[in-house]
């Protein structure tokens, strides 16, 4: 296989591009509600919050760029996006203060969007910007649906890494990624430019290592929190506002959703006193034994 | 041709994955309403001699597609097959198994084919106006039903939430296919390792029996739990909590982002019930909790649960439960 990449054949610089999603506060998703006539989500008490796996994957990008114990000298640079209204802008100023280095708002209404748009949108910024790595959550707590990391990679031509558990560098352009398959961890050798698609796990102390980290380094496990002088410092860094349009026609739409409800629950069930009526209920009443 | 062809997962070149049976009965009832037949496809190295065993499940066909090109899982190696197939058969709608490698391949598949992908499916309404898709959104708590704007829609389907398919006699013909070449993408990804989990108990997403641990029981995960599962015949699952404390490992995570279960019966023992996890077990039909918390959120949805010291209760249910299969 070949590990040729032009633009980072002899450079120490990476560029990469983390999306970044508002979404309903994953812990309250219970207390959502739906419009009467079964056209709309009610979110709107709820409060707005970055996907956790994108939150991930910043932090994963940051790891991939530094030297663990000199975090401040960044080694290549990282591109934030969202696509969304001006709420957004709090989330990205915010991925700017952790340490990504430049930030782009892609003017919409969510109702304009779905899946394949938004990969097109996103594909598009990364050929613009030469980015060498897009790298995301595996899917946003919302939509849940683990679909626009793929169809980046498909509309790129790039290989695809899902579900990244563990990222060593071994050079700039070529990653050794672990993924968290059904049965096992599959390691993968992969070289840039692709998508990588982080799961839970990849923000554990040893999980994302840099070429310049050292081998028996550990992170803080979870993602970083931005210093106040950093938060100060985002400010004056760039987040540019552009129009959807401005990335050619959008394609055609894929799917619509037309309708939603709540799950029925069921009703709540008793307390048992000893294993033994337990297994008796079980055994009588459930039959499940 | 079939307007519904399922894609058929092969685990480690060595068996159909269980969880394509349910696919297949997804794809059934689909095809059923919409008055159409349905095609398998089977795609591996050194896959042939499976080819018989799907025979029997009332396909139209079943397309072989055995070739090196497969030698690694990747998904650069089987979306160029996967297009010629649809192109040959002019396939309206491609079903899979919402597996890892099913979660990975179909939407690359979606975006090469600029369709719709429609994830985590467990169900479609087949109207007048076309087939309403019904999926779950924000870990479950949202049921949303979509239409699909493309000719082609990929599907990628909840399996916990369908029987398997059982063979219904018949004999469907087998169509050997030729392997498209891979992407060129896969020129730079290449497998380097697998680290298979060694699992002696029944698959997570297949059993009938799933016991699951929380954080709670820490270092003795498998002390406590290894015995109540083996007494059951179950599987093993457990929090996000519980893995990323290295107490289990990642294969067990059941909820909203590890494994989506729905067996007969789900014991959650140290388990707080966090929206996250609950999504993954909530299809289950009788749930026991086992938690010194009575407040605790998984009593709210479990059928019944034991109060108290799961050190205790745990090991004390282990001799009820082999009391209870010697007597009857």
């Amino acid at each position: 296989m070949s590990f040729r990449r032009a633009q980072v054949q002899d450079a120490i610089f990476v560029r990469i591009l983390v999306p970044l999603k508002l979404v309903p506060d994953p812990d309250n998703a219970n207390k959502i509600r739906v419009s009467d006539d079964n056209q709309r989500l009610d979110i709107c008490s709820m409060e707005q919050k970055a996907n956790p796996f994108d939150e991930y994957a910043l932090e994963a990008a940051l790891r991939l760029t530094e030297d663990g114990r000199a975090p401040r000298a960044r080694q290549g640079e990282i591109v934030v996006v969202s696509l969304g209204s001006s709420e957004t802008e709090v989330m990205l100023r915010a991925g700017l203060a952790t340490g990504a280095d430049r930030a782009f708002r892609i003017a919409t209404s969510d109702d304009a969007l779905d899946a394949g748009r938004v990969a097109h949108v996103l594909s598009r910024l990364a050929a613009q910007e030469s980015c060498d790595l897009v790298l995301m959550g595996k899917q946003s707590v919302d939509g849940d649906s683990n679909e626009v990391g793929q169809r980046i990679a498909a509309m790129l031509g790039w290989p695809q890494v899902t579900f990244a558990s563990k990222i060593l560098a071994h050079s700039e352009s070529r990653l050794e990624v672990e993924r968290e398959i059904d049965g096992g961890i599959q390691r993968v050798l992969v070289a840039l430019p692709a998508v990588i698609t982080v799961d839970l796990r990849i923000v554990a102390p040893d999980a994302v290592r840099s070429k310049l980290t050292s081998e028996d380094f550990q992170y803080a496990p979870g993602v970083r929190f931005a210093p106040l002088p950093a938060i100060m410092q985002a400010r004056r860094k760039q987040l540019s506002i552009v129009e959807l349009d401005a990335f050619g026609p959008l394609p055609k739409r894929t799917m619509r959703y037309m309708r939603y409800e709540l799950p029925t629950s069921k009703a709540g069930g008793r307390v048992v006193s000893t294993p033994s009526e337990l297994v008796r209920l079980l055994a009588s009443e459930a039959k499940v034994l | 041709m079939s307007k519904v062809i399922v894609f058929l997962e092969v685990k480690d070149s060595e068996a159909l994955r269980p969880a394509s049976l349910h696919a297949i009965t997804f794809a059934r009832s689909l095809s059923q309403s919409l008055g159409q037949s349905y095609s398998l496809v089977l795609m591996g190295s050194d896959i042939s001699h499976l080819a018989e065993t799907v025979r029997g499940y009332g396909a139209e066909q079943v397309y072989v597609i055995d070739s090196p090109v497969f030698s690694e899982p990747l998904a650069e190696n089987f979306v160029p097959s996967l297009c010629r197939v649809i192109e040959h058969t002019h396939a309206s709608f491609i079903i899979g198994a919402a597996t890892a490698a099913g979660k990975d391949l179909l939407p690359r598949l979606a975006g090469t084919l600029a369709s719709a992908f429609i994830s985590d499916c467990v169900g479609a309404e087949v109207g007048a106006n076309g087939i309403l898709w019904k999926r779950p959104l924000c870990a479950g708590n949202v049921i949303a039903f979509c239409e699909s704007c493309t000719d082609c829609t990929v599907v990628s389907v909840r399996h916990a939430e369908f029987e398997a398919a059982c063979t219904n006699g018949g004999f469907s013909p087998i169509v050997l296919f030729d392997a498209a070449p891979a992407e060129a993408a896969a020129q730079r990804i290449q497998l380097f390792g697998y680290d298979k989990l060694d699992n002696p108990r029944p698959e997570l997403t297949e059993a009938r029996v799933v016991v699951s641990g929380g954080r709670a029981l820490a270092g003795r995960f498998f002390e406590i739990l290894g015995p109540l599962a083996d007494t059951l015949g179950a599987a093993l699952g457990a929090t996000r909590a519980a893995c990323d404390g290295g107490f289990a490992p990642g294969d067990f995570q059941v909820g909203q982002t590890g494994k989506v279960v729905a067996p007969d019966l789900y014991v959650a023992v140290g388990i707080s019930g966090a929206i996250q996890h609950v999504a993954g077990m909530k299809g289950a039909r009788v749930v026991v909790a086992i938690n010194s918390d009575p407040n605790a959120p998984i009593v709210s949805v479990a059928d019944y649960t034991l109060v108290g010291d799961l050190f205790e209760l745990v090991p004390e249910l282990v001799g009820e439960l082999k009391r209870h299969t010697k007597n009857s």
